[in-house]
Parts: C-alpha cells; structure tokens; sequence
C-alpha cells in the first residue's frame, strides 16, 4: 500500500513537471503580448505588476489595423480550413471506404503507360501546337486516364498494385516536401489565370489546394476507423437489398464520427497552420493568419510582443474547435452509434 | 498616428473644391505590397487615404512577412501574374526587379520635389542601368547612437581624459569607439559600453559592412570594397576585411551578455533603456530612446566612426592619410517603391508613389512614430521644428546632422547591389557566425566566404556580374 502510494505520488510528480513543460511556453506567450518593448529586450521577466508593467498595447496595434489587417486573414483562414477540412475529410471517407470494402488491381504497366501518355502528350502538345499550357494539361490528362482505364483491363505483363499499394500512394504525397509541389501550383495556377480562370488568390483556388494537401491523411486515417465498422451490420443491410451509396452515408458515415471528428481535426490543425501554400498562392483578397504572424517579424527585427498577439489570436479559433469537439466526444454523443 | 492619418487626408481637400478627382482615377484600386506593418505598411496606409481623396482611386495596402518579400515579389513579376501595382522593396533587390519593373515617367523626374530627394538617393540608389527604375520613401543609413548624461558628464570627461589621453566626444575613429566601449563597460553597475547586432539573421552582416567600409571603401579606387571592379574578384579576405572582423569580434567583450543572440531589434531597447553607452544602428534608436526610452533628452547622434587608414587593393598594402576619412555606409540603403511593368494601371500606380514621396507627404511621415521612414529629402534634413514632437532642440541638431553628413560625405559607402543578393550574404551569414562564434579563425571564414563568391560569381556569369557590380557602384561599363 504504502508502495503504492509511493508510486502515485512520483507519476503525480512526474505528471507536474510534463505539465509546467508543456504550459510554460503558452504562459510566456500570454504574458508576453502584454510586456512593453523594454521589458522584453532588458533580460527575462516573468511576473506581470511585480518584474513589469503589464500593457495593452501591443493588442491595441493589433487591432486597429497598424500590424497588418488581422480580421480579413482570420476570416479567410475560418473560411478555408473549415471547408477544406470538411471536404477533404468527406472525400478521404469515400476513399478510405473503397479501400477498405473493395479489392482494387492495378496494373503497374497501365500506371507507367498513364505517366508516359500524360508527360510526352503534353510535351507534344506545348512544342508543335502552341496550345496554352492549362488546355494542354487538361486534354492529355483525361486522355491519359481513359487510355490507362482502358489498360488496366487488359492482360498487360507486370505486377498488379493492390490496396495497400494504393494507400501508400496517397500517403506518399505528404512524404515530399511542399515546396516541391507549391511551386509548380502556383506556375499552373498563374498560367491557368492567363487563360481566364482565376485560381490565385481565390477562394476556390485555396479550397481546391488545401483540399488536396489534407486528403492524404484523411484516407490514411480514415481507413483504420472504417476497418473497425463492423462487416456485419453492412452486409445485414446489404441482404435487405439497402444501396451501397445509402449503407455508406446512413450506416458507416454515422458508426465512424468519431473516426471523421479526430481525423477532421487532425487535417484542420495541419491546414490552419500551412504556410507555405498561403504564400505562394494568396496576396491580397484571401490571405491567411500564418502569414500575418509570420509578418509580425519585421526588418525591425524580433518585436516580440506582437508576435505573441498574433500567435494568441491565430490560435484562438482552433481552441474553441478543439473544446467543443473534444465535449462533444466525452459527452458520448458522438461515440453512442457504435455501442 | 492619428494626427498623421487627419492631416494626410486633409491635404487634398483645399484642391478638391477646384477640380475633384484630379487626375481622375475612378474605378482603379491599386495593390499596394510591402513588408507587415507599422513600419513602411502604414505610411502608405496613410498616404493612400490623401491619394484616394485626390484621385477617386482605391489603395488596397498587401503586407507580406520581410523575409518572404523578394520571392514572392519576384515569381508574381516573372509569371507576370499582375497581383501588384506597386511594390516597396530594398535597394539590394533592384538589380534582381529591374528587368520586370516599369521606368519612372519622365515629369516625375523634374521640377523642385525632384531636385530635393538627396542625391546619393536620386542618382544613385534609385537608378539602374542608367533607368530610374524606383523612388525612395525611406533613407536609411547606419548611425552612431550616443548619451548626452555621459557624454558632457564632467566626471566622465574628467576620468576618461586621465586614462585615454584625449577629451571624451563622439568617437571618429573605430579606435576611439573600442576606448569608449571600454571606459563605458561597467557590469557593477549594469552598464555596458555598446551594443552591436551579432546574430545571424539578425541582420548582423549590415554591422560588419558598417565597420569594413572604413577599412576597404578606398577614396581612389571607387567601388572596390566588395569586388574588384575590374575583375569581379571578390575583396572579402583582403586584410582591410579582416581588420574589420577582429574588431566587429573584439567588441564583443563590451557588449552586453549573450550578444552573440542579439540582432537590431534587441540592440534599440538596449541603447533606449540605458543599458548601453552607444550602438550602432538605423535612425530608430534616435526615436526610441526620446520617445519610449530612459534617455530622453540625452539622444546624441553622429555619423559612423572613420580611419586614417584603408587597404588599397591595387598596390596590396594600407595607405594612411593625413585626416580621418569617413565611409558612413548606408546599410539597408532605405525602402523604394517601384511600379512593375505588369501592372494594368502605370499611370495611376507612379502616381501613387509620387503623392508617397512627396515633401508634404514624406515630411509628415518622418515625424510620426512607428513609420519606418526616415528623411531622404533636402527638406527633410533642414526642418528641425517638425522634430519637436519627438526631439529636443540639441537632440534633432545631432539627429538630422548626422544623417546629412553622412549622405553628403564624399566617401559615403553604398551596400552591396547584386543580382544574387541573397546567394552572396547566405554564406557571408554562415562564415561570419563561425567566426564570431570562435569555430574558426577570421582569416578562413573570410577565405570561405571569398571562394564561395567567385564561386558564385562565375555561375551567375562573370561577365554579367562585373557589368550589374559596376553599373550599381556607378562605375561606367568597361571597354
């Protein structure tokens, strides 16, 4: 007993001093929005009214416009996530659904003979006819999907790529660094511009990125949580002759919310902090709060009392998000469908 | 700020009762982008809402962090994306811009506003390849900060003279300013004798420059202080450089702790809360330590320390002169604004700037606090009464005296202007911390850094770099 207590007294302390390491960073941002400039660049201080006087500031510029206009990128970034979020965890479902329920076989040569068909056929198109580069994409990427389609039912040679190859592939476009593929979006974006549709610095234009940049960890996450739907209730359904569209949306969809609640909010964190996209991609109409917070740094140099007002405003939303969702799955109202 | 933004938009009003919207700009909105306010932001903030009085023109103002300007600068211009109207950059970005950025019409570049923008501004920062291709908003220079309270102390006066051998003023030599440094490093008493930006990224190189160009910026070979200009060899581990280094090292010990973190953000409060006797910095410790700082009062400004020595690359040896020669480098060389030639409203865009830049607009910016501009003009230099707000008489005389002499000195050092800005100071940066974090000797970081310039130099093309290196140190091209 006495051993026992032992114990629980040393997790207790343990379990304290993890908690003063994962607070006090936030408690030194809370107070440091609130320290004058002398108080942060004349060494350390860290009580309010006792080593400086607290001062309001700093949320004052904020505010009224002269660090940068701070309602406009959170409306936009509100704006964005939020349906980038639903979309992509929506889509990645579906996805993870049909990688869970169906067998897929893909022939590694129709995949080959896609890439060939799409890179030469562009290459082809943009030197002898001149065609504007968002045409020319469009025409040899639906051609080339038709061809592999067409392929891939063929008894081509070669290995056949199954589902877990396909996951992989999914995942594997989180595995590169953004750079690589912000650049080309925005190149494709600004030619597509040219011909007419404005893709940068729109709404749409940033859906459809974040959208694309949170599916893979949809699919990947969300495959687990639909592996765990039991295989039974679907097929009860599927004997009383319910279709697949109905069992997905009104059977598996409801028995996975708490899967679709953690993955959303997993691929909501990501694209509410995403960076580099924002700044390639937006300028003055959609431009979002990591970019504002990252502007907070100036050729002035490190102010960082305004750094801290923005991180604390940039995190605001996503602390609501998280208290409400995170009530909403303690209270059981989410989890209930399973039982 | 208030007051500031009241009267811009007052300004025009007088005019609008003759001819409203003149020139009439109706239906234009112009995307004004810089750098994450206050500082530049806002002045153009404030002078966009006189401009849309005027015009009947829209200002839409696009901030963007500093550190991601001059990509996104450059792909929205080389894609032609036509995102902004006006830009507002560093003169170091301009041989990089030039090719995508209109030239300033010809009315522009006439008449008394004209004639008013310093020279060293006007005929040098602003143009390239012989084109003006952007307007000054903002000068910007390296200045030595001082005490007053210590300066004209007479125990201070007294106990310096005993142990150096001379009166205590302004340093004008770096030897002078090492002794200062010294007598003024007092750790009892929380003092310490300077405060200088070490750490990367913190814009430490501009302090290394500040220091090297006394050493390198010869009076008879104009344009050698970075490269040779007849050859495009770099310069940057010649002994001139290297004094430079050991004593930008060597003022370390009077610093205050952890210097080798601080970068110019943290060297302003240090000089403003009396922590140090001087530093080196832009004109906004001047502001800071009136406005906000314990000094008030006591704000001494002078130009940068000089030498009665520099290398001379040519003969390989030191030359000594008979007076100290100053090299003020103009670090930063201040914000420009240009209009890219992408832009669906030239016209109105070069208008814009004009109204940013002009001696009513320009003057009322200098004077308002968190702007981040500082005087270019003539007009500027000379109207000590629209300091008062923020100086004293003596401490406006020092403020503005210093910023003028320092642009009118005959031997005044221009930063460095090259395509590839950037690839030359990111290993300049890398060396440099090595060095001043005691990894290396100074001798090889410079070595490092030397190489490493060639190196680039011949990639990006030597023939072109010789011809952009002299075009931006005004040398005509070679035959």
């Amino acid at each position: 007993m006495t051993e026992n207590r032992a114990l629980r007294r040393a997790g207790l302390v343990l379990c304290l001093v993890w908690l003063f390491f994962a607070a006090f960073p936030l408690y030194w941002v809370v107070i440091t929005a609130f320290k004058p400039p002398l108080a942060v660049s004349q060494g350390a201080t860290y009580i309010p009214f006792v080593d400086f006087q607290p001062t309001l500031q700093a949320f004052r510029d904020a505010f009224s416009g002269l660090r940068g206009d701070f309602w406009g990128p959170t409306v936009s970034s509100i704006l964005i996530a939020f349906t980038s979020t639903i979309l992509a965890t929506f889509l990645g479902a579906m996805a993870a659904y049909a990688l869970v329920r169906f067998q897929f076989r893909i022939r590694l040569a129709s995949g080959l003979a896609f890439s060939v068909i799409s890179v030469g056929g562009f290459v082809l198109l943009d030197v002898y006819t001149g065609l504007a580069v968002p045409y020319a994409l469009l025409i040899v990427l639906v051609g080339a999907l038709v061809a592999a389609i067409w392929l891939n039912g063929r008894a081509l040679p070669g290995p056949v790529l199954g589902n877990d190859d396909v996951t992989f592939w999914f995942v594997s476009q989180r595995i590169f660094p953004p750079i690589v593929s912000a650049f080309a979006i925005f190149l494709l974006f600004a030619e597509i511009g040219k011909a007419g549709l404005q893709l940068l610095d729109t709404f749409g234009g940033m859906v459809l990125v974040y959208t694309a940049f949170g599916l893979p960890f949809a699919v990947w996450l969300m495959r687990d949580f639909l592996a765990t739907v039991p295989l039974e209730v679907e097929e009860a359904a599927l004997i009383d002759n319910v279709g697949r569209l109905r069992i997905f949306f009104q059977i598996v969809l409801p028995m996975a919310m708490p899967g679709l609640i953690a993955t959303g909010m997993i691929v909501l964190a990501f694209v509410w902090n995403e960076f580099l996209f924002a700044l390639l991609l937006t300028s003055g109409d959609w431009q979002t709060l990591p970019i504002l917070l990252a502007g907070q740094q100036s050729s002035r140099g490190d102010e960082w009392w305004a750094i801290s007002v923005a991180a604390l405003i940039s995190i605001v939303p996503m602390v609501i998000v998280a208290t409400i969702l995170g009530r909403l799955m303690r209270s059981g109202l989410l989890s209930g469908s399973i039982k | 700020m208030k007051r500031f933004l009241a009267t811009v938009a007052l300004l025009p009003l007088g005019g609008m009762a003759a001819a409203q919207c003149a020139p009439d700009f109706t239906g234009v909105t112009l995307n004004v982008s810089t750098q994450n306010g206050p500082a530049i932001a806002s002045a153009l903030a404030a002078a966009a809402v006189g401009w849309e009085a005027r015009t009947c023109g829209q200002v839409n103002v696009i901030e963007f962090p500093f550190g991601e300007l001059y990509p996104k600068f450059l792909t929205a211009m080389s894609q032609q994306t036509g995102d902004f109207d006006v830009i507002g950059f560093v003169p170091a970005w301009l041989p990089d811009f030039a090719p995508f950025l209109s030239t300033m019409p010809a009315a522009m570049q006439q008449g008394p506003d004209w004639e008013d923008i310093h020279p060293t501004y006007r005929e040098r920062l602003m143009v390239w390849d012989g084109e003006v291709k952007s307007a000054t908003m903002d000068g910007d220079m390296h200045l030595l900060n001082l005490r007053a309270d210590l300066l004209e102390n007479p125990e201070e006066q007294a106990a310096f003279a005993a142990r150096f051998g001379y009166p205590l003023a302004a340093p004008v030599t770096w030897a002078q300013y090492r002794d200062h440094a010294e007598f003024f490093t007092r750790p009892d008493q929380g003092m310490w004798g300077t405060a200088e930006a070490y750490r990367r990224g913190g814009q430490q190189f501009w302090y290394f420059f500040s220091r090297a160009a006394s050493y390198t910026n010869h009076p008879s070979n104009p344009g050698s202080m970075f490269f040779d200009p007849e050859t495009m060899d770099a310069q940057i581990n010649n002994p001139g450089w290297l004094r430079a280094l050991e004593e930008y090292k060597a003022a370390l010990a009077f610093n205050p702790p952890g210097a080798l973190n601080h970068g110019s953000g943290d060297v302003r409060p240090l000089y403003a809360g009396g922590t140090v006797a001087m530093n080196i910095d832009w004109a906004d410790s001047g502001v800071l330590g009136s406005t906000e700082g314990v000094i008030d009062g006591y704000v001494r400004t002078a130009m940068l320390p000089g030498s009665t020595e520099i290398w001379n690359h040519v003969t390989d040896q030191w030359d000594t002169f008979p007076e100290v020669v100053h090299s003020p480098f103009l670090a930063f060389g201040g914000w420009q604004l240009a209009v890219p030639a992408d832009s669906d409203n030239i016209e109105a865009a070069w208008d814009f700037v004009a109204t940013v830049i002009s001696p009513e607009v320009s003057g009322l910016a200098i004077v308002t606090a968190n702007s981040g501009v500082n005087p270019f003009r003539f007009s500027h230099y000379d109207n000590l009464e629209a300091w008062s707000a923020i100086f004293n008489e003596a401490e406006a005389a020092s403020y503005l005296g210093a910023q003028r002499a320092s642009l009118d000195a005959p031997n005044v050092a221009l930063d460095l202007r090259l395509p590839g800005f950037f690839s030359y100071t990111e290993v300049l940066e890398i060396e440099l911390s090595k060095a001043l974090a005691g990894e290396v000797e100074p001798q090889a970081a410079l070595d490092a850094i030397a190489a490493e310039w060639n190196r680039l130099t011949d990639e990006f093309g030597r023939e072109t770099q010789l011809a952009a290196y002299r075009a931006s140190v005004g040398l005509p091209p070679l035959e």
